[in-house]
């Protein structure tokens, strides 16, 4: 203002105001002015009435006090979570245990963490509707829980039915939220924690090694069949061979013997007083010297006296 | 300045005043209720601009849905078995002016809101057993049936007398109370156990069946395979037998001489002593000279 103050009189000093109050004028309607970025919406309140929110790009409403406008982030996931207190906590930091246990189907007490993610369908519901959304959705996925673990054994539940679990309390959450008609889309629950009470984790963690045991056990069964029955089979076909040798040698000596003999005694029909002494002979021939010989005169009919075998040497 | 437009000055401070208090805005989350000296003349549940004479009151009320989560409650079961029931309301005003006129403000309404669900919910729990409650049977459960009947009943009850919508009750936590605790896990405990053991036992039982199907096979085999050499080496020694049989009847007296012979020859060794007749056919030649051969 210094300078308007040197640069003279009055009337100058009216117009530079003028212009000052047209150029706060042209601020003023300028600020109506706004863009909207992907992944958002903006919604108006023309004189407190929302007005259809306006898509990504440059648009134009009057400013306060006529119109208030409101930017939702419409794709950014959201977060809610269910048995542990604070949003902003990391899962699996400590909380309080009684805020996360849940009666299931078959009377037992599970402790359970849940983390909902969603995104704002409706911009215009989700501002306006309620006074948190997020408490809703908080609520309505603690509910859905509760309900489906009701329904569900414990064992499922800490072990095969999780994705199951997942799948049917977004479900739920996202029935109670159309009711509720705060225009919220689930896209995804997660169960971090499944875990049953301290006070009885020891017993359950038997149970899984009870579970790993049975196993071990059976494989030990099978391995023992395993060993045991191509055992049997080997043995069996050993047995088997050696019975097929056995024939072999069997009917191969015979009929070796069988040549032996047709020989023989086709040599011997033609004489066979001179064979029959050349074989006895013979035989006696090879026998007699291997054993001790007593002769005995049996001329006298006397009976041998068999002290003479005891006493040799 | 002179009077003239003291005077102009003053009209239009009192001008602007005025229509400051005839229009207002009714925002989107809000209900007004209008009053003139302390009688209500108009409610307005549309948002947008409004007029009303200068002295007319207008009172905002916040018409959106809200939670009231009135912390857990021990409930009883038909069958007397206790639980800590978490229930929660949600709930908005619905008719303002049956609102101001019977509760006028939040914490009021809780606590009407709060009589009517808590005995809602009791009297609903008492009429079913704890194993319809909960259960792992889908169809048994009447967890959700029932609170759809709390939730229509406390809805017509809170708007006919409150001006109130009861939009949704949920129970969103089920657990026995804290006191009752101990002897769940106990009871807990006492399953986990039973359960361990009869995998442990199922193992043994399972592993003594395969062994014992492993044993059964290899008598199986063993056996099969004793009766196939059993008969291989009777075929032998049929066939040997034959062998035998036809080539010694040719000549039987022949065969048993030479085959006592050759007996002989296998039953006597040096630690045989024999005692032989000088008279015998062997030695007679011996004892009795050449002429005993004859």
């Amino acid at each position: 203002m210094k300078v308007s103050a040197d640069t003279g009189g009055p009337g100058s000093r009216a117009r530079l105001m003028r212009r000052a109050i047209w150029l706060l004028a042209a601020l003023y309607v300028l600020s109506g002015a706004y863009a909207v970025r992907p992944g958002e919406r903006v919604v108006v309140r023309q004189f407190g009435r929302a007005l259809m929110p306006a898509g990504p790009g440059l648009h134009y409403a009057l400013p306060w006090p006529v119109c208030r406008r409101t930017r939702v982030r419409t794709e950014q996931p959201r977060r809610a979570t269910v048995g542990f207190a604070a949003v902003d906590q990391s899962v699996g930091a400590s909380v309080d245990p009684r805020l996360s246990r849940f009666l299931t189907g078959d009377e037992n007490v599970v402790q359970v963490q849940l983390v909902v993610e969603y995104t704002v369908q409706e911009p215009v519901p989700y501002l306006f509707r309620a006074q948190s959304a997020q408490r809703m959705v908080e609520v309505s996925a603690q509910r859905a829980l509760a309900e489906v673990l009701a329904g569900t054994a414990v064992d499922d539940a800490l072990t095969t039915a999780k994705a199951a679990i997942c799948e049917e309390v977004r479900k739920r959450t996202q029935f109670s939220l159309n009711n509720l008609k705060v225009g919220i889309h689930v896209v995804s629950v997660n169960l971090p924690a499944v875990e049953p009470p301290a006070e009885v984790a020891a017993d359950f963690q038997d149970v899984a090694s009870a579970k790993v045991d049975y196993h071990r056990i059976i494989n030990e069964a099978d391995a023992y069949a395993a060993e045991t029955v191509p055992k049997a089979k080997g043995e069996a076909s050993q047995m088997t061979a050696q019975a097929a040798g056995y024939k072999v040698k069997v009917v191969n000596e015979a009929r070796g013997d069988a040549a032996y003999f047709g020989k023989l005694r086709a040599e011997r029909a033609r004489a066979p007083e001179v064979t029959d002494a050349r074989l006895y002979v013979e035989s006696m021939e090879r026998l007699l010297p291997r054993m001790r010989v007593i002769v005995a005169d049996e001329s006298g009919n006397r009976p041998l006296d068999l002290s003479i075998v005891r006493d040799q040497p | 300045m002179n009077r003239s437009s003291w005077l102009r000055m003053g009209i239009g401070v009192l001008i602007l005043i005025g229509l400051c208090r005839t229009f207002f805005v009714v925002d989107e989350t809000q209900s007004v209720v209008v009053t003139r000296f302390g009688r209500i003349v108009r409610e307005i549940a549309r948002p947008g601009l409004q007029a009303k004479l200068p002295v007319d009151q207008a009172w905002r009320l916040d018409k959106r849905l809200q939670v009231y989560d009135p912390g857990p409650a021990q409930l009883l079961t038909q069958d007397k078995k206790m639980l800590q029931v978490d229930a929660y309301v949600c709930w908005r005003i619905m008719d303002p002016e049956r609102y101001v006129r019977t509760v006028a403000d939040t914490t009021m309404a809780r606590r009407r809101i709060y009589d009517l669900v808590r005995s809602q919910v009791a009297a609903e729990l008492g009429k079913v057993e704890l194993a319809k409650v909960i259960s792992t049977q889908e169809q048994g459960l009447q967890l959700e049936p029932m609170l759809q009947t709390v939730t229509l009943a406390c809805r017509s009850a809170a708007r006919d007398t409150y001006g109130i919508d009861i939009a949704d009750v949920g129970i969103k936590r089920l657990v026995f109370p804290e006191q009752n605790l101990e002897s769940v896990f106990a009871r807990m405990r006492a399953e986990r156990q039973r359960i361990a053991k009869q995998y442990r036992a199922e193992g043994e039982q399972e592993a003594a069946r395969i062994k014992a199907e492993a044993d059964k096979e290899k008598e199986q085999i063993l056996s099969e395979a004793y009766r196939v050499a059993e008969t291989t080496k009777g075929q032998g020694e049929a066939e040997a037998a034959r062998l035998y049989a036809a080539a010694h009847s040719a000549d039987p007296r022949f065969y048993r001489m030479t085959r006592t012979l050759q007996a002989y020859e296998k039953m006597f060794g040096k630690d045989t002593t024999i005692v032989l007749s000088g008279d015998s056919e062997l030695l007679r030649l011996m004892t009795q000279g050449r002429g005993a051969n004859r």
